[in-house]
C-alpha cells in the first residue's frame, strides 16, 4: 500500500507559507490570511457537498464564530486569540448540535433553503439588535497571544502564522475524516442513501457529523476573520457571503482539501484586481465563471451530483 | 381597534406585494423545477425600468393618469425580453440536470444581473413617486390609506386568480400539468415542452418585474433590492409549499400578517420573524404548508 | 415502398453498455409487427429512439419516407406517432377524457371530440369512467386508457411497448382483441413489443427477435 502523500504535502505547503511571512508584502499576507479564513468555511461546505448537501447558509457559522470573538472582545476586552478561537468554535458547534438535529433530516434544495433561512434569522437578529452593534457591528481589541501583547505589525504577522497553522491542522484532520469510514459513508450516502442504511449505518448520523464539522471549521474561519479585520458586522453572515463559499466550493471541486484554500486565494486575488480595474463587475465575473464551470466542466469541478445525475 | 385595522391592512398590503413576486417564483419552480434565484434580479430590473420610464414620462409633462399604465408595461417589457433571453440563452442548456445544479446556475445569473443593473442604471437611487399620489387617499377608520396601495391588494388577488384559472381551467393549463407531471411523456404526446418552458419562464419573469414595477413608486430604487426580495420570496414559497399557487397565497398572507404584527407590536423582531416562521414550518412540514404531495406516477 | 416506419442501423449505448446495436426494423402500412426480446434486450430503447425520446448515436429513423432522425420528440409525435409506454404514465389528476385528448390538444387538432369518439369505438371499455381522474382507475383500466391515448395520437403509427407485460390474462386477451380489431380496420400500423410470444405471435403479421441490442427477423408467423 502506498503512503498517503497528502499529509506530507500539507506540511510542506504550511512550511512554505510560514516562511513566506518573511518575504510576503503586507497586503498579500493579509489577503492570504483572509482567504485562508474563508477557505476554512469553504472546507465545511465541501465536506457537506461530499455527502450531497449544499449549504447556502454557512455564513451562519462564519458569523457565529466572528461574533463570538467580536462580542467577547468588545464587552470583556478579552483578546487572546487562542481563547477566542476555542470560544468561537465552541459556540458554532453548540448551535450546530441543535440545528443539526433538524438539518440532517433534509436534502437537496430543502437543505439549501433551510440553511439559508437559519442564516437569515441570525442576520435579522444581528441587524435589529442594538446590543450586538446593529448594522454597524463593533470593533475588537488588538489580539494577544497567550499573554503576549505584541505591537500591531508583529501581531499581524503572528496572526498570519497562526492562521496557516490552523488551516494546516484543519486540512489534515478533515483529510483524515474523508479517508475514514465516515467520509466513505458520506460519499456513499450521496450516491444512494438506502444502500448505506442497508450497510447498517445511519445516514442521519453521517450528515449530522459532517454538519458539526462544517460548523466548527466555519466558526474558526469567522474568528480569524474577525480578529484580523478587527471588526465584525452582519455581512459576515449575510447570504451573499454564504453564496461565495458555495461558489468557491463549486469551482474548486470536492476532490481534495487543498481546493477550498486554493479557490479562496484565487477568489480574493481576482476580487482585488477586479475592484481596481472594473468597478461594478466583480459579481458579474463571479457569475460568469460559475456559469462556465457548470456548463462546460460539469465532471471535473462538479463531482457532487455526478453520480446522482446519472440516475435521474 | 385602530391598531388591528392597521395590522390587517399593512399585512395585506405586504402580502399582496410578496405574492406578486412569489407566485412567479413558484410557477417557474412548479413547471420547470428551477428554483430561480435570478427572480430577484428580474424584480429589480422591473423596478428600474419602471422608474426610468416614469421619470421620463413626467419630465416631459405627458398626461399623468396614463403614467400609471407605464408600470405594467415596463414589467411586460422586462419579463418578455429578459425572461426569454435568460431561458433561451442559458437555462435551455441545463435542462435535465440536477435541481441543485439549476439552483446554482440561477445564482450565477443573479450575480451577473446584479452588476448589469448597476452598470446600466448606476448606483444612485431612482425615484418614481409620481404614480403613488395619483389615485389619492381614502380613510379607513381613522387611518388614511393611499388608494394606490389598496389597488395593489386588488391586483394581487386578480393576478392570483388568473394564474390559478389558467392552470386549472384552460386547455394550455392542462398541457402544462402534463409537463409538470411527466416531462418526457408530454413530449411523446406532441407537447412542445421547450416552448411551454419559454412561455412559463417569461410569465414568471413578468410577474417578478410586475412586483418590482408596482413597488417602484413606493420605494427608492437602489442596488440590492433584488437580494432582499428573493430571500423573502423564498421564505414565502417555502412556507406555502414549493410549486403551489395557493401555497404562495397562503405563504404571503402568513408572512405578511406575521410581519405586520411584528412591525406594530414588536419592531425589533421584524426581519427575524419572517425567517423564523419559514424555519418553523419547514422543520415541521418540509414540503411547506400547502405543497402538492409528491405527484404519484401511475 | 410502402414502409410507414423504417429504422436503419440505430445504435445506442449507456455508459459503455450497448443497449442497441445496428437495429433495422421496417413496418409497412397496415401491418402489425412484433418485437420479441428478453428484458434488457433493447426493446424500450428502440421504441424510445423511434419516438425521439432518446437520440440514437448512429442510424436513421424514417417516417413515411421522411427522415425524422434529427426531429425532436414532439415534432415526431405530431406526425402521427402514438406511444404507449410500458408503465402507462397518465396524468393522475386529470380525468380520463382529458388524458386521451392531451395529444390532440398538443397538436391543435380541430375536431378532437370526434377523434375521441372514434377511439372509443375501438376501446368502449373505458367509456363509463371518462370523467374520472386517472388515479382512481385500476391498473388494468389505466392500461386501456394509455392505449386509447396512443390511439388518439397515432394515426400514422402506433408504438406499443410491452402492452401485455404484467397484466391479468383477461385483460391481455381484451388488449389483443382490440389490437386485432384495429388490424382489421386496416388503417392502423402497429409496432408492438413483448418479452415472449404468448400474446404477440397470434396477432402480428411479422416478428423481429431482439437480443442483446441486436435484431433478427424471426420466422414469419403468417397472418394472425
Amino acid at each position: 500500500m502506498r503512503r498517503d502523500p497528502v499529509p506530507a504535502a500539507i506540511a510542506l505547503l504550511a512550511l512554505l507559507l510560514l516562511a513566506g511571512a518573511l518575504v510576503l508584502p503586507d497586503w498579500l499576507r493579509f489577503l492570504l490570511l483572509l482567504a485562508f479564513a474563508k477557505g476554512l468555511a469553504v472546507l465545511g461546505v465541501v465536506t457537506l457537498m461530499r455527502g450531497g448537501l449544499v449549504s447556502f447558509g454557512q455564513g451562519l457559522y462564519f458569523g457565529l464564530g466572528g461574533y463570538a470573538a467580536g462580542m467577547t472582545g468588545h464587552f470583556t476586552g478579552f483578546s487572546d486569540v487562542f481563547g477566542l478561537l476555542l470560544l468561537g468554535i465552541a459556540v458554532s458547534v453548540a448551535v450546530a448540535l441543535v440545528l443539526g438535529l433538524v438539518m440532517a433530516r433534509y436534502r437537496e434544495i430543502f437543505f439549501a433553503m433551510l440553511s439559508l433561512a437559519f442564516s437569515m434569522v441570525f442576520y435579522g437578529v444581528l441587524v435589529r439588535s442594538e446590543v450586538l452593534g446593529s448594522t454597524d457591528g463593533s470593533n475588537l481589541p488588538q489580539p494577544t497571544f497567550l499573554g503576549y501583547a505584541p505591537e500591531a505589525a508583529t501581531g499581524r504577522v503572528l496572526l498570519y502564522l497562526l492562521t496557516v497553522l490552523v488551516v494546516a491542522v484543519a486540512a489534515f484532520l478533515v483529510h483524515r475524516w474523508y479517508r475514514s469510514l465516515w467520509g466513505h459513508l458520506a460519499e456513499a450516502a450521496r450516491e444512494n442513501e438506502v444502500r448505506v442504511e442497508y450497510l447498517g449505518a445511519s445516514v442521519f448520523r453521517v450528515h449530522y457529523a459532517d454538519y458539526l464539522l462544517a460548523a466548527a471549521t466555519a466558526g474558526a474561519g469567522g474568528v480569524l476573520t474577525a480578529v484580523a479585520v478587527g471588526h465584525v458586522d452582519p455581512t459576515l453572515t449575510y447570504w451573499t457571503t454564504s453564496g461565495e463559499f458555495v461558489f468557491v466550493a463549486l469551482v474548486g471541486g470536492t476532490g481534495s482539501v487543498f481546493a477550498p484554500f486554493a479557490g479562496a486565494v484565487l477568489l480574493e486575488l481576482v476580487r482585488t484586481f477586479a475592484f481596481a480595474w472594473l468597478p461594478y463587475s466583480w459579481q458579474m465575473i463571479l457569475g460568469a465563471v460559475m456559469l462556465l464551470v457548470i456548463l462546460f466542466l460539469p465532471g471535473g469541478l462538479w463531482s457532487l451530483v455526478a453520480g446522482r445525475e446519472a440516475r435521474t | 381597534m385602530t391598531t388591528t385595522i392597521a395590522i390587517v391592512l399593512d399585512g395585506l398590503l405586504y402580502a399582496a406585494w410578496l405574492f406578486l413576486v412569489a407566485v412567479g417564483l413558484t410557477l417557474v419552480y412548479g413547471v420547470m423545477r428551477i428554483l430561480n434565484v435570478a427572480h430577484g434580479s428580474l424584480y429589480a430590473l422591473g423596478a428600474y425600468v419602471a422608474a426610468w420610464a416614469v421619470q421620463l414620462w413626467f419630465a416631459n409633462r405627458l398626461p399623468a393618469a396614463a403614467g400609471l399604465l407605464l408600470l405594467p408595461l415596463a414589467a411586460l417589457l422586462v419579463g418578455v425580453v429578459a425572461g426569454t433571453a435568460i431561458e433561451r440563452g442559458v437555462l435551455r442548456f441545463t435542462y435535465g440536470r440536477h435541481e441543485l445544479v439549476l439552483l446554482l446556475v440561477t445564482y450565477a445569473l443573479f450575480l451577473i444581473l446584479e452588476d448589469l443593473v448597476k452598470l446600466v442604471f448606476g448606483v444612485d437611487p431612482c425615484f418614481a413617486y409620481q404614480p403613488y399620489g395619483l389615485l389619492g387617499v381614502v380613510r379607513i377608520g381613522r387611518l388614511p390609506y393611499s388608494l394606490y396601495d389598496l389597488v395593489l391588494i386588488g391586483l394581487a388577488v386578480v393576478v392570483g386568480l388568473s394564474v390559478w384559472l389558467w392552470l386549472e381551467k384552460t386547455r394550455s393549463g392542462r398541457l402544462l400539468l402534463a409537463v409538470i407531471h411527466d416531462r418526457e411523456m408530454a413530449m411523446a404526446m406532441g407537447i412542445d415542452v421547450g416552448r411551454l418552458f419559454t412561455v412559463t419562464f417569461a410569465a414568471g419573469a413578468t410577474l417578478a418585474a410586475l412586483g418590482g414595477a408596482l413597488a417602484a413608486p413606493r420605494i427608492s430604487v437602489v442596488p440590492g433590492i433584488g437580494v432582499e426580495v428573493i430571500v423573502l420570496a423564498f421564505a414565502v414559497v417555502a412556507t406555502g409549499g414549493l410549486g403551489s399557487v395557493p401555497g404562495a397565497m397562503i405563504g404571503s398572507l402568513v408572512v405578511g400578517l406575521v410581519r405586520a404584527v411584528a412591525v406594530h407590536l414588536l419592531p425589533q423582531v421584524e426581519l427575524f420573524v419572517i425567517y423564523a416562521v419559514m424555519a418553523a414550518v419547514l422543520a415541521v412540514r418540509p414540503q411547506g404548508l400547502f405543497a402538492r404531495a409528491e405527484v404519484r406516477r401511475i | 415502398m410502402n414502409a410507414v416506419l423504417e429504422v436503419r442501423g440505430v445504435s445506442k449505448s449507456f455508459g459503455g453498455v450497448v443497449a442497441a446495436a445496428d437495429l433495422d426494423v421496417t413496418v409497412e402500412r397496415g401491418e402489425i409487427v412484433g418485437i420479441i426480446g428478453a428484458n434488457g434486450a433493447g426493446k424500450t430503447t428502440l421504441m424510445r429512439a423511434i419516438c425521439g425520446l432518446l437520440l440514437a448515436a448512429r442510424g436513421r429513423v424514417v417516417l413515411d419516407g421522411r427522415d425524422v432522425t434529427r426531429l425532436p420528440a414532439h415534432r415526431r409525435a405530431r406526425l402521427g406517432v402514438g406511444y404507449m409506454p410500458e408503465d402507462r404514465r397518465l396524468v393522475p389528476q386529470l380525468p380520463v377524457r382529458d388524458n386521451i385528448l392531451l395529444p390532440l390538444w398538443a397538436r391543435g387538432v380541430a375536431d378532437a371530440e370526434a377523434r375521441l369518439a372514434e377511439v372509443l369505438r375501438f376501446v368502449p371499455d373505458i367509456e363509463p369512467f371518462l370523467a374520472r381522474p386517472a388515479l382512481r382507475l385500476s391498473g388494468g383500466q389505466q392500461k386501456l386508457v394509455a392505449l386509447a391515448r396512443a390511439l388518439a395520437a397515432g394515426e400514422r403509427v402506433l408504438l406499443l411497448d410491452e402492452p401485455f407485460e404484467g397484466v391479468a390474462p383477461a385483460l391481455a386477451r381484451r388488449l389483443a382483441e382490440i389490437l386485432e380489431s384495429l388490424g382489421h380496420a386496416g388503417q392502423r400500423t402497429i409496432l408492438v413489443s413483448g418479452s415472449d410470444y404468448t400474446h404477440t405471435a397470434g396477432l402480428v403479421d411479422r416478428l423481429y427477435a431482439i437480443e442483446r441490442g441486436r435484431v433478427e427477423p424471426a420466422a414469419p408467423t403468417g397472418a394472425g
